[in-house]
């Protein structure tokens, strides 16, 4: 029960006791007051009766009598008026039968009005002319104390509304930072660090705001400097100052973190232009115009990748790196030839007709799952023969493999799916202080018509080109609900950037979860961080389509974008996975190990526990041992297995 | 003639002592004595012992009323306005013995009540508002009815003889009441005399003078 409806229950159901007291007062005081003016009312008929009737019956005539008393009786007030003769004869009665009221039985019961009767003396003269006896009927003295009743309960209702009302006001005009300040406590119980803005009247509220005013600030503070760290260390470590493109290590790190999971796999063109001239250039208009130059120009570059679905980035030199997922061979040959144009025009219009000497050379990845390093070796063998080449562009076309090459994977992708040839394999994550299971991570696997699996590298592609990633998710979701049932097991689903961009797919998933809300609560669902980066609005979403339902969000393949940390603080997710570059770059004893603490100390800020992925011994476990990880996942805890289990 | 137990018997009630001379303890006579002076308690004793022999030896009726108005009589006369420093002051009878002062509704008050507890039945007895011609200005006495239809005979301090109304043509009878109806009262009914205001007034101070 909440405050307010505590306080809305206590001071209402007290108002209707002092109103009831009020009623019940009212009515008492009616009520002997009505049979006061009854005896009243009885005496004063019986005394005048009996004077007027003196006055009159000097003979003792009963018809004289009766005339005399008529006119009083048929008042209507009276039940009975009799006159009885100095030796006790009735020598008139008048009597009104009962008859029913325009009230109640039950209030005639609990207020009941006794029907006083009065006597009086008729004396005519000193002669004795009996008395004259008078019985008010209490009939109009009840319809007239009900009426009094009905009126007063009326009105007193009223006041009671009015009073409830008012009563809802107040409280809630008081207890309106109270509800503020709630959300806010639970808001810092779960980490979130909010500043409310309210300034509650009440001292004790405004203390309560300022101290949760004051812890948010701190945290928030902690958090800041935090995230400015993580983001030095991690420009410096991945970024060409001059350009602020990724370097070698940045690139790597992107395309390693992009490609290297399961779920999509670099299938276009890795290319590298070569400004040829640089050193040249440099010479001529200075370091600083050449920086600016440099600047220009790779942003044209970054500009064309990023079209491509791509990124790029500055190898070293004058060497740049394009990451063109979307192209194929042909299609890039246009792509950079365009480029290519692109770049000498701005060279041209700063006048440095002579220094435009630009070459493109590219790799098409193809099927399988080319490594960086050999689809760079390829790229930089292409541009060797690109310097050649009149156009200055060479794009290598990639290797058809030998066999299922007939087999369109788009069409097998569906077909599996449709034949539910879905099969899954999960990977234990493990605490790190007792190697306990914390959780299972589930990844699809899929196998072609002659029961092979198939690499992911080889169908992602095709299945996020196709727009089959959706339908792949959901039949990874409706199995793993399926077979989850049983048991307690706590389990990861990755789902694909793409799908959780989806409206359709949020709402099939909030209502697929709102049917098992028990099983709900022991999955997690991991969106890639540069899923998240990309749209964040949309996974926002998703996080809270996902919380809402009863189940966790969570990143993966986190740490590698500029702003993971202010990701983190904004999304607030369940826990995050460090990317395997990451903690491969850990080992091997960079700025990493630094950029690793500063994550996990925000973290820690946020109760978010940080999972390092790609644990593949134990040498990787104890070089990250120290840095205050919760779990791990990878090889040493076992690689993926069939799922369910046994 | 009955006797005082009978007539509280026939009353069904413990509230005949009011006014009564029985009612009239030490300590109110000694209260008395200190406020209307040492001689309150001589005149008070001796009316307490007069209606203590009367009880022992009963006479007749007609008797006893003409020895209750003339001792009674004895009262000295005197105005509510001077005597008590109101206009309309009805006195109990202990007060009016007392002080020896009273006016006519207190010597009406002082037989009423003597003949009462002497166990003459109140219904015999009637306190009257009468108009004195001789005087020409009203009056009270105290009528005695033999039967409900007799002619009264009129107890008046004006007069030691005790007369039939009758033969009192310079009294015109107004309005008359005793206090029967208080009885009545204690059956459910109400009675008239607690209507007078006067007579509320008094029944509060005669019972008073019982508690004390």
């Amino acid at each position: 029960m909440t405050l307010g409806r505590l306080l809305a229950a206590a001071i209402s159901a007290m108002f209707l006791v002092a109103l009831i007291g009020v009623e019940a007062i009212h009515l008492r005081s009616a009520h002997v007051h009505m049979q006061r003016q009854l005896e009243s009312l009885a005496q004063d008929a019986a005394t005048s009766l009996g004077l007027s009737l003196g006055a009159l019956l000097r003979g003792g005539d009963p018809a004289l009598a009766e005339t005399v008393i008529n006119p009083a009786f048929d008042r209507g007030h009276y039940e009975r008026i009799e006159y009885l003769s100095a030796g006790g004869e009735r020598v008139v009665s008048r009597h009104l039968p009962a008859r029913e009221g325009n009230y109640p039985a039950w209030f005639v019961r609990v207020f009941p009005l006794h029907a006083p009767t009065a006597e009086s003396l008729v004396s005519a003269g000193w002669r004795q002319a009996g008395r004259v006896r008078v019985t008010v009927h209490p009939r109009f003295a009840y319809e007239q104390l009900w009426g009094t009743a009905r009126d007063t309960v009326v009105y007193l209702l009223l006041i009671y509304a009015a009073a409830l009302l008012a009563l809802r006001l107040v409280l809630r005009g008081v207890l309106r930072p109270l509800a503020a300040v709630e959300k806010a406590a639970q808001a810092i119980s779960s980490r979130r660090f909010v500043t409310l803005r309210l300034r509650p009247s009440t001292r004790e509220l405004a203390r309560v705001v300022e101290a949760m005013n004051s812890l948010s600030l701190k945290v928030s503070e902690a958090l800041d400097a935090e995230t400015r760290r993580a983001q030095r260390l991690q420009a410096a470590a991945y970024h060409d100052p001059v350009t602020g493109l990724p370097n070698a290590l940045g690139f790597t790190a992107r395309f390693e973190a992009l490609y290297e999971g399961e779920d999509e796999a670099f299938g276009g063109v890795l290319a590298m232009v070569d400004l040829e001239d640089l050193g040249a250039i440099n010479r001529e208009i200075g370091a600083e115009r050449c920086d600016a130059l440099l600047g220009t120009l790779l942003g044209a570059m970054d500009e064309s990748a990023t079209a491509a679905g791509g990124f790029a980035g500055r190898w070293g030199g004058a060497l740049t790196a394009l990451a063109l997922p979307q192209l194929r061979a042909a299609r890039a040959r246009e792509a950079l030839a365009a480029l290519r144009g692109r770049v000498r025009l701005v060279l041209r219009e700063a006048g440095l007709n002579d220094h435009d000497h630009i070459h493109c050379g590219g790799v098409e990845a193809g099927t399988g799952r080319p490594a960086l390093q050999t689809l760079v070796r390829g790229a930089q063998e292409a541009l060797r023969h690109a310097r050649e080449a009149p156009e200055g562009v060479v794009v290598v076309d990639a290797a058809m493999p030998a066999e299922g090459a007939t087999e369109n994977p788009a069409a097998v992708v569906r077909e599996a799916l449709g034949a539910q040839r879905l099969h899954l394999v999960g990977q234990v994550a493990y605490r790190m202080s007792d190697h306990r299971v914390l959780h299972t991570e589930v990844l699809a696997r899929l196998y072609d018509t002659s029961g092979h699996p198939m690499v992911a590298a080889h169908f992602m592609p095709f299945v996020v080109a196709q727009g089959l990633a959706e339908e792949l998710d959901k039949a990874v979701i409706e199995k793993v609900m399926r077979d989850a049932r049983r048991g307690d097991e706590r389990i990861s689903i990755n789902v694909s950037a793409r799908s959780a961009e989806l409206p359709a797919f949020l709402a099939w998933l909030a209502q697929r979860l709102a049917r098992e809300r028990a099983l709900a609560a022991r999955l997690a669902f991991e969106i890639p961080e540069h899923g998240a980066v990309r749209n964040e609005a949309a996974a926002t979403q998703f996080a809270h389509t996902v919380a809402r339902a009863g189940a966790a969000f969570a990143i993966d393949n986190f740490g590698l974008h500029r702003d993971c940390l202010g990701l983190m603080r904004r999304l607030h997710p369940a826990y995050v996975k460090l990317a395997g570059v990451q903690v491969r770059r850990i080992i091997a004893g960079s700025g990493a190990r630094f950029f690793a603490e500063s994550v996990v100390r925000a973290a820690r800020q946020l109760d978010i526990p940080v999972f390092a992925h790609h644990v593949e011994d134990e040498a990787t476990f104890q070089a990250i041992g120290s840095l205050g990880f919760t779990g791990y996942q990878g090889n040493l805890g076992g690689g993926p297995v069939p799922w369910p289990g046994g | 003639m009955l006797t005082v137990s009978a007539a509280a018997v026939a009353f069904g009630q413990p509230r005949g002592e009011r006014g009564y001379t029985s009612a009239v303890s030490e300590r109110l006579i000694e209260v008395y004595s200190r406020r209307f002076g040492p001689e309150a308690r001589a005149r008070l004793e001796a009316w307490k012992r007069d209606a203590a022999e009367r009880k022992r030896a009963p006479a007749r009726e007609a008797a006893l009323l003409t020895d209750v108005n003339r001792m009674l009589n004895r009262v000295r006369f005197v105005e509510d306005s001077a005597h008590w420093g109101e206009i309309d002051y009805w006195a109990t009878p202990a007060e009016s013995i007392g002080s020896d002062g009273a006016d006519c509704e207190d010597f009406s008050i002082a037989k009423y009540f003597l003949l009462k507890e002497l166990g003459v039945p109140i219904a015999r007895l009637r306190l009257t508002y009468v108009k004195s011609l001789r005087l020409n200005q009203a009056h009270m006495v105290l009528a005695y009815y033999a039967r409900p239809d007799a002619d009264p005979l009129v107890l008046d301090n004006l007069e030691d003889a005790v007369r039939p109304a009758s033969q009192r043509a310079d009294l015109v009878p107004v309005y008359s009441f005793n206090d029967e109806e208080v009885w009545i009262e204690l059956r459910g009914r109400s009675g008239s005399p607690t209507q007078l205001r006067n007579w509320r007034a008094l029944m509060d101070r005669l019972e008073w003078e019982r508690r004390t």
